[in-house]
């Protein structure tokens, strides 16, 4: 039995691409973080573009989440979602892989029991757009473990669905 | 019903290329069986193929290949996040309904096993139930490997392609370096990703393998995995070599005619044991029923006395180690319980798996060896036949098992497993019992 040479240092390879970052920022870098990041609609995530008021995405989206369809997303919950974004960001539901000097994935937790993961829109503008995780995905009850943790108990009220959803298996 | 296939196709009849966000149609089957199956949300109808990027999977598959092909599902592991990461296939992406499948090892075989609760999702079209799919290492690397070389020809123009076929480059290197490969594979069986292993680990456990052999350092590598994994080995064979002796050569004779059906064939692992254990009990002229603590004992040269007085070695797992000829046994259960002669019988059954070999971990991962040595030790000590005939027509209830335990001298455990193993009971009969039990479940083989 050898050691193998190392393996190329290559961040394109997804090995754990998209966990939490395992050492949570200060507060101070959250609150500047939590200023800096801004929320942005994007189509290719809503199955119903138009009742958004976005012009339908141009790409290849089947098999893409849906906020509307997958979950019940509608556009008099969008002026809440700054508020989940900063409460994610507060708890430090960041990755540690960052693109651009953005965090390469951000999540809140909604009050509709779903997670929305928040991808750079533009990497380093500071704006994201977001979807709803499928409930299957691995990261789900460690985002909940860590959103429970630091959330103030108003927002806990958020878990007690988002709990059944993402169980793990 | 085992599938002994896997393909992984990109659907390029659909569609001529794939498109500028690197998104083709991808079908993934293991034998017949489509694990791409998804509902087409235009149409509302099946469709065996997904719609992503075949890149994304290619170098997720490629960047955790050791540790899919190699790493088991433990006890209560298939909750933990870093093992989900490395063997669910959702975990590629959480913006496309990637199926809920997981991929682990087991030995001779990797299994495709269904995420229960996603299946019922209303993005999926599965026929149920989903079965699980047990499918030989080999096929899983063939179907991988032409996968690999079809995302190289559909992407040849994507500039991110020179960057996976370096990944897939060296992985080719390791896996056909057999001093490589020996490394990466423990380092995956320890539950490590590429050179994360701590090099003191890895050496003190090369040093142990020298000494027993790669595949019982690597059955208790599975036990055990991390960094204390060598100080667990070390404690295990030491408690082992003070533990009780009993005759190997009359294990041996015992399984001689049983040692043939520990090679990998076409049958699972459980029905080589059921097979060996039979044969064994009609060799030595064990009548039907029940096998005495004396004649059991007697089995291997020792008195029934001493396997009950034993003392216990280290809870995380038990171990065989040959001395001078002689076996000596750690046993992971307490004195004068039941367990105790069912460890006797699993070390038995891993006499006729591998006669020669010079430590034999008794764990409580799924490996096909460990299958194979709790099969072996149900049937042997309680052939399904025999428990049935004993129970005949009075309903199944707890006192009729219990009377069976009694009867066959084995856990109510032992009793219920294997109803449930041969469809007698319902499956839900096991959950009243922790995981990392030493009973085998055939749930997890009999695909």
């Amino acid at each position: 039995m050898r050691k193998p040479p190392p393996r190329l240092i290559d961040r394109d390879v997804p090995i754990g691409k998209g966990e939490l970052c395992s050492e949570i920022p200060n507060e101070r870098n959250l609150h500047a973080l939590q200023a800096r990041l801004t929320f942005e609609p994007y189509s290719k995530h809503k199955w119903v573009p138009r009742t958004f008021k976005l012009e339908p995405y141009n790409g290849e989206r089947r098999d893409c989440t849906y906020c509307d369809f997958d979950a019940g997303f509608t556009v008099e919950n969008i002026p809440a979602i700054a508020e989940w974004m900063a409460a994610g960001i507060r708890a430090g539901l960041i990755s540690a892989r960052t693109d651009n000097g953005d965090p390469a994935f951000i999540w809140a937790v909604g009050n509709d029991g779903w997670i929305y993961e928040g991808r750079p829109t533009s990497p380093g503008s500071g704006k994201y757009h977001g979807y709803p995780l499928i409930p299957w995905h691995p990261n789900g009850p460690s985002i909940l473990d860590r959103y429970e943790r630091a959330a103030p108990d108003a927002e806990r009220e958020n878990l007690i669905a988002a709990r059944k959803r993402y169980r793990g298996r | 019903m085992v599938a002994e296939s896997v393909s992984i196709e990109i659907d390029l009849d659909r569609r001529s290329v794939v498109d500028t966000d690197g998104i083709a149609p991808i079908r993934m089957r293991v034998g017949e069986h489509a694990l791409t199956m998804v509902r087409d949300l235009e149409t509302n109808q099946p469709r065996d193929t997904l719609f992503a990027q075949p890149l994304e999977l290619a170098r997720w598959l490629a960047s955790h290949w050791w540790r899919l092909r190699y790493e088991p599902k433990r006890a209560n592991e298939s909750r933990s996040d870093g093992w989900r990461m490395r063997h669910e296939l959702s975990a590629i992406s959480g913006d496309r309904i990637w199926p809920p499948w997981m991929i682990y090892g087991t030995g001779e075989r990797v299994v495709f096993e269904p995420l229960v609760a996603a299946v019922f999702d209303r993005r999926f079209a599965f026929d149920q139930p989903v079965p699980m799919h047990a499918v030989m290492v080999s096929a899983l690397d063939q179907g991988v490997d032409a996968f690999f070389a079809a995302v190289t020809a559909a992407l040849a123009s994507n500039p991110r392609i020179e960057r996976f076929s370096r990944l897939v480059e060296q992985l080719e290197h390791e896996r056909f370096d057999e001093e490589y490969a020996a490394w990466r594979r423990l380092e995956a069986r320890l539950g490590y990703d590429p050179d994360e292993a701590p090099e003191v680990v890895m050496e003190r456990l090369a040093q142990f393998a020298d000494e027993f052999g790669e595949d019982a350092v690597a059955e208790a590598a599975m036990a055990s995995p991390g960094a204390n994994a060598a100080d667990a080995l070390e404690a295990v064979v030491s408690a082992a070599k003070h533990g009780l002796q009993f005759s190997l050569e009359a294990a041996r004779d015992t399984t001689a005619m049983a040692h043939s059906l520990a090679r990998p064939t076409g049958a699972r692992a459980w029905q080589r044991a059921e097979e060996a254990a039979a044969r064994v009990r009609a060799a030595r002229g064990i009548a039907s029923g029940p096998i005495s603590r004396k004649v059991f004992a007697e089995l291997l040269s020792v008195s029934w006395d001493r396997v009950r007085d034993a003392a216990q070695g280290p809870a995380v797992f038990g171990g065989v180690v040959e001395d001078q000829n002689a076996g000596r046994i750690s046993f992971q259960s307490i004195p004068n319980t039941k367990p105790r002669r069912f460890e006797m019988a699993r070390a038995l059954g891993d006499v006729a798996w591998s006669p020669n070999a010079l430590f034999s971990p008794l764990t409580s991962v799924k490996t096909e060896r460990q299958q194979f040595q709790k099969a072996f030790a149900q049937s042997f000590l309680a052939p399904i036949g025999d428990v049935r005939a004993f129970i005949g027509s009075r309903p199944l209830d707890d006192a009729v098992i219990g009377e069976a335990a009694e009867y066959f001298i084995v856990g109510e455990r032992v009793i219920r497993t294997l109803l449930v193993n041969k469809d007698v009971l319902p499956r839900s009969e096991l959950a009243r019992y922790s995981f990392a039990a030493p009973e085998f479940e055939a749930a997890d083989f009999s695909t």
